[in-house]
C-alpha cells in the first residue's frame, strides 16, 4: 500500500459521508514539499507500472526497480534525501522510506565525522572535551575512511 | 473511490525554516532515523555518527544497535555466560566491539597489573566466505599452579573431536590453498569477565596456509605479533592455528583450533609469562582498521626475526666452538713440547 496518509484521507471522508459536488477534491499535506512529493508520485507511478510489466516475474520487477533506483539516485541532490524520507514518512510509504533510508546509509558509509556532519547539515554540539574523548575511544575507526 | 479529479496541495517552506534553507536530519522522528538508517550501518560508520552530533550520538549509542552489530559478526557471543558479562562492561556492547573488532597493533611493553586474571573466556568464531562453520565459547580457569607453569595453551576442539565443514576438498595445489586464505576467516576474541575487557588475537585472515604432504592436513595460522617484554624489540606471536583434513572430493573437516605463545627462539611461553603478555594486549593494546595483508606482512617480518635470531645463536657457538678447539689444540701442543723438548 503507498500513500497510507491520503488513502486514510480518503476512508476518513467516506466515513463521514460527505458527497461530493465538486469535480475535485483537495487534499491538504502541510508536511510535505512540492518537490519531493514530485519525486515520490514518480516513484510509485514507475513501481506500479513495473510491477504490472512484470506481475508473474518477480525477479524481473526487482531488478527493474534497482536500475530505475540508480538512476533516481543520480538524480537526487543528497540534501534532498533527508526532505524526502520527511515526506515518504508522514505520507506512509513504506517501499519509498524503506528505499531513500537505504541511500542515506550507502551515502555515509565508510565516511569521516566531517562529511556525515556536512551531509546532515549538523554542527558539533558537544560539551569541551566531549569530542576528543570520543574520537579517543574510536580512533581506529577512522582510518582508511572514503575521501568525502 | 469517487470519480472525479483530486488535488494535492502542499505548502512550500522554502523561507520558513529555521535551520537556513534546508530540512536537517533532526526533523526526521528518531524511530526513523534509529530502525532505518542506524540499523544499515557498520559498526565503523555507526562510530563516526555518534561523534557527528549529541542527538546523533544520544541514538546511535542504544545498545540494541551494538548488540546486532556485535551478534552478527561474531555469533558465538549470543552465548549466556558471555552476554552477561558484556552487559557488565562499562560501554556495553559499544565497547566490546571497540575492542574486539580492530585489528591488535601492541607495540609497547607490559606495564604493571592491578588485578589478577581469574579466568579468560574465549569466543571463536569461523567463518566460509559468508558462512559460520565453528563458533565456540570457552572458559578456562588461568590461577591455578598447574596452568601458570605449564606452557600455555587453549584447545577447542578435544583429541578425538572434528568438526564438519561444507569446504570441498579441490585438490592439492597452490591456488585451493589460496582460495582458504581468501576465505576462510577466523576471530578468537579473549574476554576478561573481571577486568571488563576484551581482545581480538587473531589476524582475521590466515597468515600463512601450509599443506603437509604425509598427513594431508591443512594447518592455517591466524597470529598476531605483540610486544613480549620490557624490551621493544622482544616480540612473541600468539599463534592460533587451525588444522583441516579431509580426503579430495570430500567434505573439510577441522580437528584442531588451538592457540599458543610463542617467542622469537621458538620456545612456548608458560601461562604466567603469556598471562602477563595478553593481559597487557587487553588493556593497553592499541587497535587498528584491518588493512589487507597487515596480518601476514608482520608475521613474515616476525619469522625474519626469528630466523636472524637463530642465525646469530649459531653463530656465537660456532665461534664458542672454534675457541674450545683452539684451546685444546693450544694445550695439547703446549704438553707435548713440554714432554719432547724438557
Amino acid at each position: 500500500m503507498k500513500f497510507c496518509a491520503v488513502k486514510q484521507y480518503f476512508d476518513d471522508e467516506n466515513n463521514n459521508n460527505i458527497t461530493s459536488g465538486a469535480s475535485t477534491t483537495m487534499i491538504p499535506l502541510p508536511n510535505v514539499e512540492s518537490h519531493p512529493l514530485a519525486i515520490l508520485i514518480t516513484y510509485c507511478k514507475k513501481h506500479l507500472k513495473i510491477k504490472a510489466n512484470n506481475a508473474d516475474n518477480k525477479k524481473e520487477t526487482e531488478k527493474e526497480m534497482e536500475q530505475y533506483e540508480q538512476e533516481l539516485l543520480k538524480k537526487v541532490m543528497p540534501q534532498e534525501l533527508t526532505e524526502l524520507i520527511l515526506a515518504a514518512n508522514y505520507l506512509n510509504f513504506k517501499e519509498a522510506l524503506d528505499f531513500f533510508c537505504r541511500a542515506v546509509a550507502s551515502a555515509i558509509q565508510n565516511k569521516s565525522i566531517e562529511f556525515v556532519r556536512k551531509f546532515f547539515g549538523l554542527e558539533s554540539d558537544f560539551e569541551l572535551g566531549e569530542e576528543e574523548k570520543l574520537r579517543e575511544e574510536f580512533a581506529w575507526s577512522f582510518e582508511g575512511v572514503d575521501e568525502d | 473511490m469517487e470519480s472525479g479529479t483530486t488535488t494535492i496541495t502542499t505548502v512550500d517552506h522554502d523561507d520558513d525554516h529555521d535551520h537556513g534553507g534546508g530540512t536537517a536530519i533532526s526533523d526526521v522522528h528518531q524511530d526513523v532515523i534509529k530502525t532505518h538508517i542506524l540499523t544499515r550501518l557498520d559498526g565503523a560508520t555507526l562510530a563516526s555518527a555518534s561523534c557527528a552530533s549529541s542527538h546523533l550520538h544520544a541514538l546511535s549509542t542504544e545498545e540494541q544497535l551494538w548488540r546486532e552489530i556485535c551478534s552478527s559478526a561474531w555469533p558465538s557471543i549470543d552465548h549466556p555466560r558471555v552476554r552477561h558479562v558484556i552487559s557488565s562492561f562499562p560501554g556495553g556492547y559499544r565497547s566490546f566491539f571497540s575492542y574486539s573488532f580492530p585489528l591488535l597493533h601492541h607495540r609497547s611493553p607490559p606495564k604493571h597489573h592491578h588485578h589478577y586474571l581469574a579466568e579468560i573466556i574465549s569466543a571463536v568464531d569461523v567463518h566460509y566466505k559468508a558462512s559460520l562453520i565453528f563458533s565456540k565459547v570457552q572458559e578456562n580457569e588461568t590461577k591455578s599452579d598447574w596452568f601458570l607453569c605449564s606452557p600455555f595453551r587453549f584447545d577447542l576442539l578435544g583429541q578425538k573431536e572434528s568438526v564438519q565443514t561444507p569446504i570441498r576438498h579441490v585438490g592439492e595445489d597452490q591456488a585451493w590453498l589460496d582460495h582458504l586464505e581468501e576465505n576462510l576467516k577466523l576471530s578468537w576474541i579473549l574476554i576478561d569477565p573481571t577486568g571488563n575487557r576484551a581482545v581480538n588475537v587473531s589476524s582475521r585472515s590466515p597468515v600463512s596456509v601450509q599443506h603437509h604432504w604425509l598427513t594431508g592436513d591443512v594447518q592455517l595460522r591466524y597470529s598476531t605479533v605483540v610486544s613480549g617484554g620490557e624490551d621493544s624489540s622482544e616480540l612473541v606471536h600468539c599463534a592460533v592455528v587451525v588444522t583441516c583434513e579431509g580426503k579430495v572430493g570430500g567434505e573439510m573437516h577441522v580437528r584442531e583450533v588451538s592457540m599458543q605463545v610463542e617467542d622469537l627462539e621458538g620456545k612456548h611461553l608458560n601461562g604466567k609469562d603469556s598471562l602477563v603478555i595478553l593481559q597487557g594486549a587487553m588493556e593497553s593494546g592499541k587497535r587498528k582498521k584491518e588493512r589487507k595483508g597487515e596480518g601476514k606482512e608482520r608475521f613474515e617480518e616476525f619469522l625474519k626475526m626469528k630466523g636472524e635470531r637463530k642465525e646469530r645463536k649459531q653463530r656465537r657457538e660456532r665461534a664458542l666452538d672454534m675457541a674450545c678447539i683452539a684451546t685444546g689444540l693450544t694445550i695439547f701442543v703446549a704438553f707435548w713440547s713440554f714432554i719432547l723438548f724438557r
